[in-house]
């Protein structure tokens, strides 16, 4: 009976937390059958199980919220946020007494009534409750949990690393036996063996792992009842990357996250009201992201909300005799907030019950810390907080991809991977900017490096033939690296490298393939770092803005910012762009008048944007528009960036040039039409 | 008494290594190159089913690489769970260590200067005593990557 009970607790236990994020779906959408169906099976398994045991409350807690819900199904009530309240209360109430009978308490002494009378709080009258479909008993054990035992982690590590022994043995030996000249008589037995090998390699891999959901699973909820509580509006958007996670470790990263979410939600994101005031959507954004590398858990916590106010900081900092004030001058973004972290210190105005005010985000680094791991934090004022939380992992398998690039072999973690193309011309188009590469796939521009370029390897593949490995870094950028060949898609155990190799930043761990050959494994943030390709939680958290304003109507246009010869940026649709080059000052003519020509492919083209100046190096950097009949060519001195525009906010000034918002400041806009007119105008001047 | 000694050549030196960190002798069969590591690391290769990462000791040294060799011998260490092979030229012999190392009375190599513990007598004759995690660290100056 005692193991009967045990397991009752347990299966209840696991089924409140599935069922946590599944509430909120629901009240977001009570048309989802789905999720309806799930909460129902668990209040119709919690109602199912009293019969054995003699929980009277847990009955008819179960028994209200299963007819209740019922009715929803058999589309006699609606699922209102008034029904869903209480039906979380009862899920809430349900799980007090569980845990109450799992500790061996005595049940907490509150009054179910009233939770089960705010049921029927709509009003409706309360339709006989029908007899709910009776579940079959196959279908109950398929929700029960299997039973589990524990084991101490020293010996799971040393089973893992005898498998893994064993498959290069394994290897070995087929390496040999294919050396023998006919019949050995041994192929059977021996692919009966490879094939419980692989079996065994996979159920063993498996065994310290669990999916990070089950860590996230409960943070929808958490973030509803917070919002509720303060008066906010919250969407929360988790994607969880496949990443799976050492079972040990969900446990010790599970309350410093609790209190991230808290303190973005509380302190982060604004009332409604301020949102408004501040022209941003009213409900606020929260995304929490989990990507897994080789000796890395990264997971993610972004906030679209009124950011970190580093000056307060600073300012605080030195009031309590922190910092010096020459100290406080020489830290950077990043060490600025990271003061958000020193014990006592904290902007929020006033201390509220949820997250407190300066306690915690010490506590919160010291855990993080304790267990090897980092807290980044980038904010900027007004627009949000990413806080980046590095968790370490001593054993994982990574689900990857093997690259190559000259004779060379890397693994890349599968969960940056968004997409691969081929330089086939016609899935997508390659430019060169600034001498950078940019690759067009449906219309998205992405920079692009050659892995060979950032490890100083030979490529062996002609450009045509080179793969794009699109790669969506943790903030949500993304950026494309070509190689030469993409090998495999395979699960990778992957190992901590050693710390002289790890100090190069570009790698994250080892790992083997299956003949037994010892593979690195890229620090994907380390090269796009070390190529220049993470930008600003700014830009990113601008443009997400936008596409969540008007997802529909809106289409943004790339524009090439650039900085012309007379120190102003100016702004050019990328699309009018035919190329963008470099070319000697040699070929540059200028009239006494201004114009000026210049020799492309043997023909004269008028240029313009040099604003009376002839540049002294060897080289102008020039872009061209038009085509091959009417052509004309730009100077200009630096590019700035690539940016989006949209098309609906260009005006036109009263001097007729059309003007574009970028980055708060008017630029001007050019097309290849308003160019070429002017290219006319000033050719027509010099003859 | 206990202790023991690995005597190594390398660049036509002796030296000594101590046994006790020692997991094995081996043959390097396949080393993976590893892009913008520090010139003396020089690769990673497999022992079973762990990684090594492969250290040349010449270079780590600051000597001259060795002509001809036909297949890398490595000293197999292992420091804080990791796998080192350190790449030597030859491997002569296990002598009893007793005693510590003694301070070296003249200038020598910067790169053994580095590297080396002391100096032991040994029954094969004087030795340098090599520190492992200093062979492993490399020259001061790195390659800027």
């Amino acid at each position: 009976m005692d193991d009967l009970l045990a397991e009752f607790i347990a299966e209840s236990r696991d089924m409140l937390e599935a069922l946590s994020g599944e509430v909120v779906a629901w009240e977001a959408d009570p048309s989802d059958r789905a999720r309806l169906d799930a909460i129902f099976r668990f209040v119709h398994t919690v109602k199912g199980n009293c019969g054995f045991f003699e929980f009277p409350r847990l009955e008819a807690l179960s028994h209200a919220a299963e007819d209740a819900l019922a009715d929803v199904r058999a589309e006699r009530r609606r699922a209102d946020p008034s029904l869903v309240t209480a039906v979380l209360a009862i899920i809430d109430r349900i799980a007090e007494i569980v845990e109450a009978i799992g500790d061996g308490r005595e049940e907490p002494a509150t009054d179910d009534a009233p939770l089960i009378a705010a049921l029927d709080g709509s009003g409706e009258e309360a339709a006989p409750a029908p007899a709910a479909p009776a579940m079959s008993p196959a279908q109950k054990r398929q929700s029960a949990t299997p039973r589990t035992i524990r084991l101490p982690v020293e010996l799971l590590d040393r089973v893992m690393s005898g498998v893994s022994d064993m498959a290069v043995a394994r290897n070995d030996l087929s390496r040999r036996l294919a050396q023998h000249e006919g019949e050995t008589g041994l192929e059977a037995p021996f692919n009966r063996l490879s094939a419980i090998l692989a079996d065994l390699r996979e159920a063993i891999t498996r065994i310290r792992m669990q999916r990070i959901d089950t860590l996230f699973s409960g943070f929808p909820r958490m973030v509803r009842d917070l919002s509720h509580e303060l008066g906010k509006q919250v969407m929360v958007e988790i994607e969880s990357g496949d990443v799976e996670i050492d079972r040990e470790m969900i446990e010790v990263v599970r309350d410093p996250l609790v209190h991230l979410i808290r303190n973005a939600v509380d302190h982060g994101i604004e009332t409604p009201a301020d949102r408004r005031a501040a022209g941003k959507r009213e409900i606020g954004l929260l995304q929490i992201s989990a990507r897994q590398t080789g000796s890395e858990i990264r997971i993610g916590i972004v906030d679209d909300g009124k950011g970190i106010d580093g000056d307060k900081l600073v300012a605080k900092a030195v009031a309590s005799g922190l910092l010096s004030a020459e100290e406080a001058k020489l830290l950077n973004a990043r060490e600025r907030n990271a003061l958000i972290c020193e014990p006592g210190l904290s902007t929020a105005k006033e201390v509220t019950a949820v997250s407190g005010r300066g306690v915690g985000m010490d506590v919160v680094r010291a855990n993080i810390e304790k267990i090897g791991g980092s807290l980044m934090i980038d904010s900027t004022p007004g627009s949000g907080t990413r806080m980046m939380l590095n968790i370490p992992l001593t054993l994982s398998i990574v689900p990857s991809l093997t690259i190559g690039v000259g004779k060379q072999v890397f693994a890349i973690p599968r969960s940056y991977v968004e997409e691969i193309v081929r330089n086939s011309g016609e899935e997508m188009d390659s430019t060169q900017i600034g001498g950078r590469e940019f690759i067009t796939v449906r219309g998205q521009r992405i920079a692009c490096v050659g892995l060979e370029e950032i490890l100083g390897v030979e490529s062996t593949c002609p450009p045509e033939a080179r793969l794009y490995v699109l790669i969506r870094l943790v903030g949500g950028d993304i950026f494309g690296l070509a190689v030469d060949a993409i090998h495999n898609h395979e699960e990778l155990v992957v190992k901590p490298i050693a710390p002289v190799l790890m100090a190069c930043g570009f790698y994250v761990g080892t790992t083997q393939l299956d003949d037994g050959s010892p593979v690195p494994m890229l620090d994907v943030s380390g090269v796009a770092r070390s190529a220049g390709m993470i930008r600003e939680v700014k830009d990113r958290s601008l443009r997400k803005e936008r596409r969540h304003e008007r997802p529909d109507e809106r289409v943004l246009v790339p524009a090439l910012l650039f900085r012309g010869f007379d120190g102003s940026e100016r702004a050019v649709e990328m699309d009018s762009v035919r190329r963008i080059e470099k070319l000697p000052t040699d070929s540059l003519r200028t009239a006494a008048d201004g114009t000026a020509q210049i020799v492309i492919d043997g023909r004269i083209v008028p240029l313009v944007g040099l604003a009376g100046e002839r540049p002294e190096s060897g080289e102008i950097n020039l872009f061209r528009v038009g085509n091959d009949r009417a052509e004309l060519a730009y100077a200009y001195a630096s590019i700035v960036d690539l940016y989006e525009f949209d098309p609906a906010d260009v005006v036109t000034s009263q001097g007729g040039q059309r003007l574009t918002l970028i980055d708060g400041r008017p630029v001007e806009l050019f097309d290849a039409t308003t160019l070429l007119a002017d290219g006319a105008a000033l050719s027509g001047a010099e003859a | 008494m206990d202790q023991s000694l690995l005597l190594v050549s390398i660049g036509g030196e002796l030296a000594g290594i101590d046994s006790a960190i020692i997991r094995s002798v081996v043959e390097l069969e396949a080393i993976t190159p590893v892009p913008r590591a520090p010139d003396h690391i020089a690769g990673l290769a497999a022992l079973r089913s762990r990684a090594m990462t492969v250290v040349d000791c010449r270079r780590s040294l600051e000597l001259p690489p060795l002509e001809g060799a036909a297949k890398a011998l490595a000293v197999v260490v292992e420091i804080d769970e990791f796998l080192y092979a350190l790449v030597v030229d030859a491997v002569e012999e296990v002598v009893p260590l007793d005693g510590d190392p003694a301070e070296v009375r003249a200038d020598l190599l910067p790169g053994w200067t580095r590297a080396a513990l002391g100096m032991i007598e040994t029954s094969a004759g004087p030795a340098l005593m090599l520190d492992p995690a200093r062979l492993i660290q490399g020259p001061a100056k790195r390659e800027a990557a």
